[in-house]
């Protein structure tokens, strides 16, 4: 069964006035560019900006999505780190990077987590 | 620099790491200075969080001396003498607007292994496994603080390191226990957990009018010193009947607020303690909540438990019935230290709130090894170590 990409939101807590449902759209949601469908509405109770974006075309099967997404190729992947990064530039002026250099050391065990946590911004349930 | 470093579950060493590098323009380097064990660092020691890799560096209660700044830090300078709340948040998103820091969107940044756990990621905290950020701990020479003008506080000079230092997370997490968990004067608040934190959380329902504060533990040592220190009372749980103790105290009503400090490996005299054990290390439940089960038995009707103790994910048993029947309010938190260090910093300059006593065991880096066994163990009353990198 194939499934229509749904929407990804988040809301932001912009300073007042810096994004309006006319703004241009925000880095690095603008790199998306066509391939995305993108709308910026005032969210409810006076919480901020709801951000929500879509991918534009391209309803696929759940298959070739996991696929995809193992192979870090999921154009998802891309929309939620753009949100997350967004929301950051646009409330805190940066993008929050993790430490470096690390102090740990790759092992059998630590491999999985290792592989989910360089995609900590890219996947979770946004 | 040297450093505590996770080996493995219940493998710590001390180990040359690379120093912390400025990574964002709100960051700030910090000298350590003093650094302490937590009860919730027990949790990733026995792998009960299983987000830590080896090299991970442990510790996020600490005080120490700013080294360097990013060109985007306002309130700090190098020379600054200050403690850091454990937790990273941005100070701008609407969570910390509404001052809950501990659940800030900006500051974790692998947000997707908590939101697939808890439906949505809190904040980060230094030196609590990838789940919290990943970022590394204090138990070392040297730490990256980011956003270091919402997170960093500048010690008033009358309050010495000693004290200083456990106004960067036992402290705020205790008072945070007693204000949320809506302790107002003239409340009878029973405390689960002579801990660090379980200590600041009784000492704070006093300094918000609580009539009578019990604290309840099994290690006569740790109680003497709430009396001593906090001007509270005690139940010791291997000796006393901790309900019938608590009806009397209370007039029969029971405690009005019930604050749970114990977290996901409590324990117990009962059998309900050897069922939970067994539970945890088949991992068919990852926490034993025995604490929080008596705080919600034990509370008065339509009285507030708040849990303190650090909870990683499922418990089996939760008194559900006891909680809707009697019409309680639950809540918990991580800590939204932000919101309380300055007061009690001022506190403390004032003399209302007193930690040295926490501090039983200090000693240099290299010996944080054994501290964390003395800490795990309880040997020879140890309370909390604190590690001195300098020294």
């Amino acid at each position: 069964m194939r499934r229509e990409p749904r929407w990804h939101v988040l809301t932001v807590n912009p300073a007042r006035d810096e994004l309006t449902p006319d703004s241009p759209l925000p880095e690095p949601l603008a790199g998306l560019g066509d391939a995305v469908d993108v709308q910026i509405r005032r969210a409810a109770g006076d919480r901020g900006v709801e951000l929500a974006v879509r991918l534009r075309d391209g309803a696929q099967s759940p298959v070739t999505e996991g696929v995809r997404r193992l192979a870090g190729r999921d154009p998802n992947q891309a929309i939620r780190a753009a949100l997350r990064e967004a929301k950051q530039l646009l409330e805190t002026g940066e993008v929050l990077h993790p430490d470096f250099p690390p102090t740990t050391q790759t092992t059998v065990v630590n491999k999985p987590l290792q592989m989910a946590t360089r995609q900590g911004r890219r996947e979770g349930r946004l | 620099m040297k450093a505590l470093l996770w080996q493995g579950v219940n493998e710590l060493s001390v180990d040359e790491v690379p120093d912390p590098t400025m990574r964002n323009e709100q960051d700030a380097i910090i000298r350590v200075r003093k650094t302490a064990t937590c009860g919730s660092d027990l949790h990733l020691l026995g792998g009960y969080i299983p987000f830590m890799e080896r090299g991970d560096v442990l510790g996020h209660e600490f005080l120490g001396e700013v080294v360097e700044v990013g060109p985007q830090v306002r309130k700090h300078k190098v020379g600054d003498r200050v403690v850091v709340c454990s937790f990273v948040s941005c100070g701008h998103c609407w969570y910390c607007q509404q001052q809950q820091y501990s659940l800030c969107d900006n500051g974790n940044t692998n947000p997707a292994i908590t939101e697939s756990i808890w439906g949505f990621a809190p904040g980060g905290c230094y030196g609590y496994s990838h789940a919290l950020g990943g970022f590394a701990g204090s138990h070392a020479e040297y730490i990256r603080v980011p956003y270091a003008d919402q997170g960093a506080f500048t010690v008033p000079d009358e309050v010495s390191d000693e004290r200083a230092l456990f106004a960067s997370d036992a402290a705020p997490t205790g008072w945070m226990g007693a204000d949320l968990g809506g302790v107002k004067a003239g409340d009878v608040v029973a405390v689960w957990g002579a801990g660090g934190v379980g200590q600041m959380a009784a000492r704070a329902a006093v300094l918000l009018g609580a009539e009578r504060v019990i604290i309840i533990d099994r290690f006569a040592n740790r109680l003497q010193m709430a009396e001593k220190y906090l001007g509270v009372e005690s139940l010791n749980y291997q000796t006393q009947d901790v309900g019938g103790e608590l009806l009397e105290r209370s007039g029969g009503r029971g405690p009005d607020v019930c604050i749970e400090a114990v977290g996901m490996e409590s324990h117990s005299t009962g059998p309900q303690y050897l069922y939970d054990q067994v539970k945890q290390q088949l991992r068919l439940e990852s926490d034993r909540p025995i604490a929080a089960r008596e705080a919600i038995y034990h509370c008065r009707k339509g009285g507030s438990v708040f849990l303190l103790g650090v909870y990683a994910n499922l418990v089996d048993k939760f008194p559900l019935g006891a909680l809707m029947n009697k019409g309680l309010t639950l809540r918990g938190a991580q800590q939204h230290g932000h919101r309380y260090i300055p007061m009690l910093l001022e506190r403390m300059a004032r003399g209302e709130l007193v930690t040295e006593h926490l501090a039983t065991h200090t000693m240099p880096l290299d010996e944080a090894p054994h501290g964390y066994n003395m800490f795990k163990n309880k040997l020879d009353g140890c309370v909390r170590a604190v590690f001195e990198p300098a020294r």
